[in-house]
C-alpha cells in the first residue's frame, strides 16, 4: 500500500495504482482524452499532466504509478497553464463544427475546453484540411478534421476486437486515422469505436443526424440480442428509440457491446406490430386491437376438445414466463420452450445462444411445470393438438416451425414483430414493443438484470402478462378463481418478480428493488452474493460519463 | 381605509336622457359628415388595403434564408429547436450530396400557432438561417394543419444573407478567430 496526497486529500492505494485512479479515489477528477479504463495506456494526449512533488516536470497521471509519500497537485497554476496549453494545441486545427457535429453535448473536448481553457484561437493561418464524412465501413463514418489522434479506436481494434483495421497515417498535424488499403472497418464490434471516440470524429452511420443528444431520454436497460445480456442505455426521444449504447458493467460486458445488439433497433422500427389479426366472416381476416384476438383465443380454449399447447419463447422475461407457466398449468395445457436459431458466437461477448433469458425461463418452467417440451416435441405432438398459443418475443421463425403450426387447427401468435410466424397464424395479438415493457432477464452466467421501459406503448397492444390475465379471466371464470384473483392483484413486474422469487428456488432471496443498475447474481448453493457497492454511490470508474457538468436547457429537463 | 366617492347627482333633465340622446346623435352626425366630405382627417386605417408601417424590429412570420445557389442556409443543427421555449420547431436532418455541407434539413416545420414570436430561434442560429423580419404578421388559415409552416413555405420569404457560412471562413479567415460563422446583418 502507498499513501498518496492528491490536492491535500490523503488516500491509501495499492502499490502499482496509477495516479489517475488514486486521484479518482481522492475525489479529484483529472481530465483525459486518450485514457480509457478498458484499453492500454499510451499517455499521448498529455491532458492528464499533473504536478508531482520532487519531479522536475509535470507527469501524465494516467501512466505514472504511485509511490509512497507522493504529493500530487492537479490544480496548481503551473498545471492550469499546462492544461490550457495542451487544449490550445489540440484545438489548433479542430474545426468549429459544434453546431453540426453529432458529438456536441456529449463531447469530452467541448467540456474540457469550457472547463480548462475557454480561450479564443490565436491561429492566424489556415487550418489543416482533412477528409470529412469519410466512410470507414458499413457502420462508421470518420471526420478526420475533428480527430485529436488519441488512438482509442486504434487500440480498441488491436486489443478488444483484435481485428486491427485502424491505424494512424502520417505525422504531426497531418496524422490521420485510416484503414489500410483495401480494408474497411467491418467487425462485429465496430460501433464501440464511436462510443469511445472522445470527439465527433467517428460517428455511427445509423445514429448520424438522427437526433441531437441533449434531446434524448436515457434509460438503463439490457440488450436482448443474445444470452450475454449486455448492460445498455436506451436513448429515446418522442416515444422512439434512437440508439442503444453499452453501459459499464464489470460483471457482464465491461464497456462494450456488439453491433447486432444495436442494429436490432432497425428490425424493430420496420416490423413493429400495432394491430393484430382475427378471422372475419366468409374466410376474411380483419385487423384489430389486442383485445379481440384475446377474446378469440379464450373462445378456442373453452371449446377445445383435444389438446391445448402453449409455446413460450426463451426470450420472455421471467415475469411473463412465470405468469404463462401458471396459466398453462391451470388450463392443463402442454408447455413447449422454443429457441431462436443459434448464431455464431465469439470469445468477446456474443454467445451462440440467441435467447436472452434461456436460464431464467428454463428455471421457472422446471420449477412450475416439469416435463415441458421443446420444438421437436411440439412437432411430434402437433397432431394431438387442436389449439396452439405461441408467445413469441424474439423467435426467428424457422420453416420447420411454420410447417408444424400449419397442421394445427387454431393457432394464435402473440408477438410484437411481424414475421413468418405471424403470417401463418389464424389469430395475431400485438404485444407491447420490447422497449415499452419492463421485467427481468437472466444471462448465461446467471446474472439477473432489469429491463427498462422508456417508451409508451400503443393502446392497441398488450403485455404478455396482461394477455395471460385477460385469458384467465375469460376462461376460468369472472373473479372467483384464485388464479384470476391473483393475476388481477399482481400486475407490476416488481410484484410478479417478488412472488416468483418466493416460489422458484433458483431465485430465492432476490427482490426486484435490489436488482439495480449492474444487476445481481443468482444465489449459488443457496447463498446470495452481496450487492455491489455501487448502490452507495461509490462506482469504481465510469468511462466518459455523459456530460458530468452538462445540464439540459430548463424546458427539456424532466421532473425539474 | 374606506375611500369616500363623490357620486354625481344629475338633474332630472339629464337623467331623462332625452336631451343627452340628441347630443350624442349630433356628435356622431358631425363626425360622419366630416368623414364624408373632408376625408383627410379620417383616423381609421382601411385595413387590409392600407396598413400602418411596422417598426423594423417587428418580429413577424419566420423566413428561412438562402445560400447563393438558392438552397436553404439551414444546417439542421437544431439549436433553434433547443432554444425554442414553445417547442414549436420540428427539424429532421439529412445527409446531402454537397461535400462541403455536413447536413441539411429534410423537414423544417414551425407550428405558427404554438410560436410565441420571441425571436430566440434567430438569436440561437449560428448561420443566420432563420429570421423573423419578414414583416408578415397575420397568417389566417382555415385549418390547424395549414398553420404548420414547412421549409418551402418559409423559404419563399427568404433571401440571400451577407454572412459567411460553412467552410468559407477557411478561404478568407483574417479575423484571427476560429469563429468564422459570425452572423452579420
Amino acid at each position: 500500500m502507498a499513501k498518496v496526497t492528491v490536492d491535500g486529500v490523503e488516500v491509501e492505494v495499492p502499490a502499482g495504482t496509477t495516479v489517475l485512479r488514486a486521484a479518482k479515489q481522492a475525489g479529484v477528477d483529472v481530465p483525459v482524452f486518450c485514457y480509457h479504463p478498458g484499453l492500454t495506456i499510451p499517455a499521448n494526449c498529455r491532458m492528464c499532466l499533473v504536478d508531482i512533488e520532487k519531479a522536475p516536470k509535470p507527469l501524465p497521471a494516467c501512466y505514472t504509478e504511485v509511490a509512497d509519500g507522493m504529493v500530487v497537485r492537479t490544480k496548481s497554476d503551473k498545471i492550469k497553464a499546462t492544461q490550457a496549453a495542451v487544449l490550445e494545441f489540440i484545438l489548433l486545427n479542430h474545426p468549429v463544427d459544434c453546431p453540426v457535429c453529432d458529438q456536441a453535448g456529449e463531447c469530452v473536448l467541448q467540456e474540457h475546453y469550457i472547463q480548462y481553457s475557454a480561450k479564443p484561437s490565436r491561429l492566424d493561418t489556415e487550418k489543416v484540411g482533412k477528409p470529412k464524412a469519410k466512410i470507414l465501413g458499413p457502420t462508421v463514418v470518420l471526420d478526420a478534421e475533428r480527430c485529436i489522434v488519441c488512438t482509442r479506436c486504434v487500440r480498441f481494434c488491436e486489443e478488444i476486437s483484435k481485428s486491427n483495421e485502424l491505424t494512424v497515417e502520417s505525422r504531426g498535424e497531418h496524422s490521420e486515422i485510416t484503414t489500410p488499403e483495401g480494408v474497411e472497418l467491418n467487425n462485429p464490434y465496430s460501433l464501440n469505436v464511436v462510443d469511445i471516440c472522445p470527439v465527433g470524429a467517428l460517428t455511427s452511420r445509423d445514429f448520424r443526424f438522427r437526433q441531437r443528444v441533449w434531446f434524448l431520454d436515457m434509460k438503463d436497460s439490457v440488450c436482448t440480442g443474445c444470452a450475454r445480456g449486455c448492460s445498455v442505455r436506451v436513448d429515446s426521444h418522442k416515444n422512439k428509440v434512437d440508439r442503444i449504447v453499452p453501459r459499464y458493467n464489470p460483471d457482464v460486458n465491461q464497456y462494450w457491446m456488439c453491433d447486432d445488439g444495436r442494429a436490432s433497433l432497425n428490425t424493430r422500427r420496420e416490423k413493429a406490430l400495432t394491430l393484430g389479426v382475427v378471422p372475419g366472416p366468409n374466410d376474411t381476416t380483419r385487423e384489430t386491437p389486442a383485445l379481440d384476438g384475446l377474446r378469440a383465443i379464450a373462445g378456442w380454449l373453452k371449446e377445445s376438445q383435444e389438446g391445448v399447447g402453449i409455446a413460450l419463447s426463451a426470450s420472455l422475461t421471467n415475469e411473463d414466463a412465470y405468469t404463462w407457466a401458471r396459466l398453462a398449468k391451470e388450463l392443463g395445457a402442454k408447455l413447449y420452450l422454443l429457441k431462436r436459431a443459434a448464431w455464431q458466437g465469439d470469445a468477446i461477448l456474443r454467445t451462440a445462444d440467441r435467447d436472452c433469458n434461456d436460464a431464467g425461463v428454463r428455471a421457472i418452467l422446471t420449477a412450475l411445470t416439469p416435463g415441458f417440451g421443446d420444438a421437436a416435441q411440439l412437432a411430434k405432438d402437433a397432431e394431438s393438438l387442436d389449439t396452439l398459443i405461441v408467445l413469441d418475443n424474439e423467435i426467428a421463425a424457422t420453416d420447420a416451425l411454420v410447417e408444424v403450426i400449419s397442421d394445427i387447427a387454431n393457432v394464435a401468435v402473440l408477438t410484437d414483430l411481424a414475421g413468418a410466424l405471424s403470417n401463418a397464424a389464424t389469430v395475431v395479438v400485438p404485444l407491447t414493443p420490447l422497449h415499452a415493457r419492463d421485467g427481468t432477464i437472466v444471462n448465461t452466467a446467471g446474472w439477473v438484470q432489469r429491463l427498462a421501459a422508456p417508451l409508451k406503448p400503443a393502446v392497441t397492444t398488450v403485455t404478455p402478462s396482461a394477455a395471460a390475465a385477460n385469458i384467465a379471466h375469460a376462461v376460468l371464470g369472472h373473479g372467483e378463481h384464485p388464479l384470476v384473483l391473483d393475476f388481477a392483484e399482481k400486475t407490476r413486474s416488481s410484484e410478479l418478480f417478488d412472488r416468483l422469487a418466493a416460489t422458484v428456488p433458483t431465485f430465492t432471496g432476490l427482490s426486484y428493488s435490489e436488482i439495480a443498475d449492474h444487476g445481481r447474481g443468482l444465489p449459488q448453493d443457496g447463498v446470495l452474493a452481496p450487492a455491489r457497492s455501487h448502490l452507495n454511490g461509490t462506482r469504481e470508474w465510469e468511462p466518459d460519463p455523459v456530460s458530468p457538468t452538462y445540464q439540459r436547457p430548463f424546458h427539456l429537463r424532466r421532473g425539474a | 381605509m374606506a375611500k369616500v366617492v363623490n357620486r354625481m347627482h344629475p338633474d332630472f333633465a339629464t337623467q331623462s336622457y332625452v336631451i343627452e340622446v340628441f347630443k350624442g346623435v349630433a356628435l356622431t352626425t358631425r363626425q360622419f359628415a366630416r368623414n364624408l366630405f373632408a376625408r383627410k382627417d379620417v383616423v381609421t386605417v382601411q385595413y387590409p388595403d392600407d396598413r400602418r408601417p411596422y417598426t423594423p424590429r417587428f418580429r413577424g412570420k419566420h423566413r428561412l434564408m438562402l445560400r447563393d445557389d438558392k438552397s436553404v442556409r439551414c444546417v439542421a443543427c437544431m439549436l433553434c429547436a433547443t432554444a425554442c421555449p414553445a417547442n414549436c420547431i420540428t427539424i429532421v436532418a439529412q445527409e446531402i450530396d454537397d461535400p462541403t455541407i455536413e447536413k441539411a434539413p429534410s423537414r423544417f416545420e414551425i407550428d405558427l400557432l404554438k410560436c410565441i414570436y420571441c425571436g430566440f430561434c434567430e438569436e440561437a442560429c449560428p448561420c443566420d438561417a432563420i429570421r423573423l423580419d419578414s414583416g408578415v404578421h397575420s397568417i389566417p388559415s382555415f385549418t390547424r394543419r395549414d398553420q404548420k409552416a414547412g421549409v418551402i413555405n418559409l423559404m419563399s420569404l427568404g433571401s440571400a444573407s451577407i454572412a459567411s457560412q460553412g467552410g468559407e471562413h477557411r478561404a478568407h479567415s483574417h479575423e484571427g478567430t476560429a469563429h468564422g460563422q459570425s452572423s452579420g446583418h
